[in-house]
Formats: structure tokens, C-alpha cells, sequence
């Protein structure tokens, strides 16, 4: 159950961009079960920092908010297949954006356990949805990304504490006018003492982490063809039925600091899952 | 013999220098401090003391400016000039005139309803920048926005002379270029060539970086996109509100290096913070360059095409290797032509061409104010 928890700190604790801020469970279940995840997201920019670390204001907040939801089935043990589809609604400057398909993910993810750390990793493929908009310059090109991820096992460290790193890497071809993109992010939470609060299990972790992307790129909005780094920071709680491990709700909030050629803001995250 | 040996080596000391030929190295070129004034500008080959005499048309010499100082580089502002007039103006050096034919046109007057002028950038290789050089005296152009990236690679001091003043000084010797910064040319220590190679007005920031000019009915604007902070509450974004606020002037230009809005790469952050802005008060165009070919888009409002919105013209056509474009909706014309683009003002009217290094003209448009200042784009 422990172990759960950790890789599920592990995947939610992962913000935008989108696709790896989704739920992912690597541990498949037992037997060969349905799983539908849901997640929303919102991250709120207001500035723009710079080759030169000149922090572009905007007259207004950039709000990027995103809605998606997974549906995935257990092919083992240890192999889970899904689809993921993610919605969006990019608004600036007053007028409401409208919500739209984002475009559609297909996903295989593997989990295992030693005696050590917990494993996983999940392959994704995304393709987008053909989205043109007067303000937005939207990247067309189709994304695959490799998430892998370790955390620590039962016992390894004391209380019932947990590490966990994460490492994603994404590369989207070149594509009309849009030259091929790569990411690589690396993050680390540390799950603090579980808390029983009734019939639930509550954790925290804080999380923070560094990417390096090859231009400002994010939720698929182009920015500045320009490599672009940030780091950001935050804390994730987990809720839980004690009954039911399977099933959670997740919370992730963070930060956006020490940035390059990169937006600057805040993001928050509200995940859940149920297995039938 | 002793004596004949010493005065033979006074002579090669004294005498040998003052035998030598002064050679212009650089220049002449004009320089714009302020709405009032004009600069000549020259190096030599060897120190030396300067001085520039005006003559008006009529050929009467009209002032004199002499700087002492024995030194390669020569600055000299002449005020108090009649507006619009050609001047024509002599350089002299270590005695002897260097310069006789060079010519110069006060800025205008406010009053004035006519005025034309060039815009072009993204200047490489020394063909395209010499042809477009020579069309510009052929079309008797006096005034030029330089849309950024001068000098490729970075914009080295070193390679001023060979990629932009040899095969522009034709031109240079008889007409102004504004420049902004482009990102080429912010990739020596920011900039910093550019910034001391060009004299110009300091009324934005005080390194040039950004700047206004009024020319006749028009008054131009020069945005640092590149090495200065833009966004709102910033210095640069605040002084242009208020430039563009305060400004009388009927026709309204603004200048910066990275297109918002192009069928190449479009910069975003720009869209997002500096386009509401330029609607806001009413700029009629704004030329680019980084994108190298030329365009020009529907008059666009609110992001979209508008009726009397601001027209995006990129005028990067100089020399440059030409960058992949897809049209958009909100382009009207895109060519991948070395080019420059013509705009000549006759009060209400606005007619723009966009000529390429052949001399022909591949785009045509005008923009027509009425009293209302209510604007038609016309084709």
C-alpha cells in the first residue's frame, strides 16, 4: 500500500506541461482491471523572463487550464494500455478562450518492485488536434514522451517516509514552420509521514525539479525559439480511502522560479482515479 | 654630414606624416541626435584634426564646424538647420578636403504633409545591401528604418566596415539610418556596436536602445525587443505609452526586431504585451525584420483582421537567407525577396511599395486617413 502511495506521489507530482501532469498509476493491478483517471490542471503566467533575464510582464495572466481524462486497462501484473484525452481552455487579456480538444494520447506503462525502490516507466505518443487561434501559436507537431520513475521501497528509509524521482523526456519532430523540440525534466518529492484523518490516508510530499526544453514551449504554445530552462517547487498531498488504495484524490501546487526564456508563474493540479 | 643625417631624420619624424594622404576609412554618415539637428560622422586612416562646412542649395556656405582634436573618429552636430533643406556639405582633414559631394536634409518640419522614407533589415552579404544602397539614391530616399541584425553573425565591431558600410556608404553619405537592435547584433556585449556606431536620439533610453524620432507628419518609434525589459510596468513599455499618447504627429510608426505576428516564427510574448498596446493608440504600421522575407499582413485588431487595425509589415528582405513561411490568415502578401519597402506620405494618404533589388515592384498599398481618422487599407 505504501508503495503505492510513493508511485503515486511520483506520477502526480509531475505539473505541466500536460501530458505528464497526469495520473499515472505504474503499478497495474492484480488482476486486469479498468482504470479511468481524471485530471485537472491550471497554470497561471504572468511574465516572461528572457534570454537576458529580462522579465517580460503581460498587461494581463496568461491562464492555461486543461481537463483530461484517461481511461486504461491492466494487461498484467506489470503492463497497463490506456488512452488519454486532454481538453483545454487558454484564455488571455479578458475574453474567455473556449475549451477545446487538446488533442489524444496513447500510453503503455510498465511497474515493478524489488526489495530496494519501485519501478516504472510509461511511454506515451500524442497527437495533437488541429488547433488554429488568432492570439495562441500553437505547435502542430505530434510528441512521444518517456516518463520513468524510482521510489524508495518499504523499510528503506525511516518513518514512513518515501523518495521519489521522477525523469521525463519528450521530443516532438520538426513541423512546418516549428523546429523539432526535446525536454527532459527531473523532479523529487519526499512523501512526509502518512496521517489517518477517519476512513482516510492523507500524505504531503514536497516536490521540486529543473527542465531543460530546446525552445519556450508549453501546453503546446510556442514562445521564443530559444533553449529555455526553469526550475520549480511545491508540495503534493495525497487523500486516500484506507480501504480502497486504488482510488485517490491528489493535489499538486507549484512554482515556477529561477527561469529562462520561459514563462513564470504558478500551477495547480487536482487529480483523481478509481479502478472498477 | 652629421648635420644633413639629423635633419633627414627630423624630416621622416615631422615632415613624412604631414606628406601623407588622409584616407576616409568609414563614412561619411549621417547621424540623428534629435528633430532639430543633423551629424557627420568619419574616420581616417590616421589622427587628425576635422571639419565639415555646410553649403545650402544655392551654394552658400551656411556654417562651419571644426573639431580640433587630432583623432580618427569625428562627430560634428550642426543645429539650428533650416527644416527639409539639402544641405550640401564638404569634409576637410589635416588641411586638405577629403569630401566635397556629400549631402544632407534637415529633419522636417511638424507642419510638413509630405514626407518618404525606406525600411529594410536583416542586411547580409554585400550585394543585396549594395543594390538596395544604390536604388535608394536612384528613388532619392533620405530616411531609413534598419529593422535589426546589421552586421551577421553577432554583430562584431570588427565587421562593420566590410558587411555594412562599404557596400551601403553610397547611400550613408546622403541619407539617415535609424537602426533598432536586432538579435544578431545584441550578441556582442548586448549590442554595444551598433549602439556606438550610430548617432541617435537619446530621449527613450539613454544608450539609444529605444528611441523616438518626428519627422514631418510622423512621428517613428524604435523598440528594443532584444536586450530591454518591454513588458508592462518596464521603463521601455511605460516611455512608449507615453510617447505614443502625447504624440500630435497624424501618422504613427513604430519599429522593433521581432515580428507578432508573421508567416515565419511570430513571437508570442510580443503579441501578448506590445500589439494591444500599439492598437490602443491607434500606430498605423509596424515594420520588423528577423524573419527573412517580406510581408504584410491584414490590418489586425484584437488579433484578428480588423477595420483600422495596426498593419505588420516585415521588411527583412536584406540579404539574409530567406526563412520558411506558411501563410496565415492574416497575411496579405508574402514574398521571399531580397527587398525593401517604400512608404511615401502626402497628407491623408499613405501609399507603400515594396520593391525588390531589381527595382521592381512586387507589393502596392495605401492607407487613407479621413477626418474621422477612420482608416481604409486599399490594395
Amino acid at each position: 500500500m505504501k508503495r503505492l502511495l510513493v508511485v503515486l506521489l511520483a506520477a502526480i507530482a509531475l505539473p505541466l506541461p500536460a501530458q505528464t501532469s497526469r495520473l499515472i498509476d505504474p503499478k497495474a493491478e492484480a488482476d486486469s482491471s479498468w482504470r479511468i483517471e481524471a485530471a485537472l490542471s491550471i497554470h497561471r503566467a504572468d511574465t516572461y523572463v528572457d534570454r537576458y533575464y529580462n522579465r517580460q510582464r503581460f498587461p494581463s495572466a496568461l491562464t492555461l487550464e486543461e481537463f483530461a481524462v484517461a481511461v486504461s486497462k491492466g494487461l498484467s501484473d506489470r503492463w497497463r494500455v490506456g488512452v488519454e484525452v486532454p481538453f483545454e481552455n487558454a484564455s488571455f487579456s479578458g475574453p474567455e478562450g473556449a475549451v477545446r480538444l487538446r488533442g489524444t494520447s496513447v500510453f503503455l506503462q510498465a511497474g515493478t518492485r524489488t526489495s530496494i525502490v519501485d519501478l516504472f516507466s510509461r511511454a506515451s505518443y500524442f497527437h495533437p488536434a488541429d488547433r488554429d487561434d488568432p492570439l495562441f501559436i500553437y505547435s502542430k507537431s505530434p510528441e512521444i514522451s518517456l516518463v520513468g520513475a524510482v521510489a524508495t521501497a518499504d523499510g528503506i528509509l525511516p518513518g514512513s517516509t518515501r523518495a521519489v524521482v521522477n525523469l521525463s523526456v519528450r521530443y516532438a519532430p520538426e513541423h512546418q514552420l516549428t523546429k523539432a523540440f526535446g525536454a527532459a525534466r527531473l523532479q523529487a518529492a519526499w512523501s512526509l509521514r502518512e496521517f489517518r484523518a477517519g476512513r482516510f490516508l492523507m500524505q504531503a510530499a514536497p516536490t521540486a525539479g529543473f527542465e531543460l526544453r530546446s525552445s519556450g514551449q508549453f501546453a503546446g504554445i510556442h514562445f521564443a525559439n530559444r533553449a529555455s530552462s526553469g526550475a520549480f517547487g511545491g508540495a503534493v498531498v495525497d487523500l486516500r480511502r484506507s480501504h480502497s488504495p486504488a482510488e485517490s484524490l491528489s493535489i499538486t501546487v507549484t512554482r515556477d522560479f529561477t527561469v529562462l526564456n520561459s514563462l513564470e508563474g504558478w500551477g495547480v493540479s487536482l487529480s483523481a482515479r478509481k479502478t472498477f | 654630414m652629421k648635420g644633413l643625417r639629423r635633419a633627414f631624420i627630423l624630416f621622416l619624424l615631422i615632415g613624412a606624416p604631414a606628406l601623407h594622404a588622409l584616407v576616409i576609412v568609414r563614412g561619411p554618415y549621417l547621424g540623428r541626435a534629435d528633430d532639430v539637428s543633423l551629424t557627420i560622422i568619419w574616420r581616417t586612416d590616421v589622427p587628425a584634426d576635422g571639419e565639415t562646412r555646410l553649403f545650402d542649395p544655392a551654394g552658400n556656405q551656411v556654417a562651419l564646424l571644426r573639431d580640433a582634436a587630432v583623432v580618427v573618429e569625428h562627430r560634428l552636430r550642426f543645429p539650428n538647420l533650416t527644416p527639409g533643406l539639402v544641405y550640401r556639405y564638404e569634409i576637410r582633414g589635416g588641411g586638405e578636403i577629403l569630401v566635397e559631394d556629400g549631402s544632407a536634409q534637415a529633419p522636417l518640419s511638424p507642419q510638413t504633409d509630405l514626407i518618404r522614407f525606406a525600411a529594410f533589415g536583416d542586411t547580409a552579404g554585400e550585394e543585396t545591401p549594395r543594390r538596395i544602397g544604390e536604388l535608394l539614391i536612384e528613388r532619392d530616399l533620405r530616411l531609413v528604418l534598419h529593422t535589426g541584425d546589421i552586421v551577421y553573425p553577432t554583430g562584431a565591431s570588427e565587421d562593420y566596415d566590410r558587411k555594412f558600410f562599404e557596400p551601403l556608404g553610397r547611400w550613408l553619405k546622403h541619407g539617415v539610418m535609424l537602426p533598432t537592435l536586432g538579435n544578431h547584433d545584441a550578441m556582442t556585449r548586448r549590442g554595444e556596436p551598433l549602439l556606438q556606431n550610430f548617432v541617435l536620439p537619446t530621449n527613450g533610453d539613454r544608450e539609444s536602445r529605444y528611441f523616438s524620432v518626428r519627422e514631418g507628419p510622423a512621428l517613428f518609434v524604435c523598440l528594443d525587443v532584444e536586450t530591454s525589459s518591454y513588458g508592462k510596468g518596464s521603463d521601455q513599455y511605460r516611455w512608449l505609452e507615453q510617447t505614443l499618447k502625447q504624440t500630435d504627429a497624424t501618422w504613427k510608426f513604430v519599429w522593433f526586431h521581432e515580428p507578432p505576428y508573421s508567416s515565419s516564427n511570430s513571437n508570442q510574448v510580443i503579441r501578448f504585451v506590445l500589439a494591444p498596446l500599439l492598437e490602443k493608440y491607434a500606430v498605423d504600421i509596424v515594420f520588423c525584420g528577423h524573419a527573412h522575407l517580406y510581408e504584410r499582413t491584414t490590418p489586425i485588431r484584437d488579433f484578428t483582421t480588423g477595420s483600422g487595425g495596426v498593419v505588420y509589415i516585415t521588411a527583412g528582405g536584406g540579404g539574409a537567407s530567406f526563412s520558411r513561411f506558411v501563410p496565415q490568415e492574416r497575411t496579405a502578401v508574402v514574398a521571399a525577396k531580397r527587398s525593401f519597402v517604400v512608404i511615401e506620405i502626402n497628407g491623408p494618404l499613405l501609399t507603400g511599395t515594396a520593391v525588390d533589388v531589381d527595382g521592381a515592384v512586387f507589393d502596392q498599398f495605401s492607407i487613407r486617413k479621413n477626418v474621422a481618422r477612420k482608416r481604409a487599407v486599399r490594395r
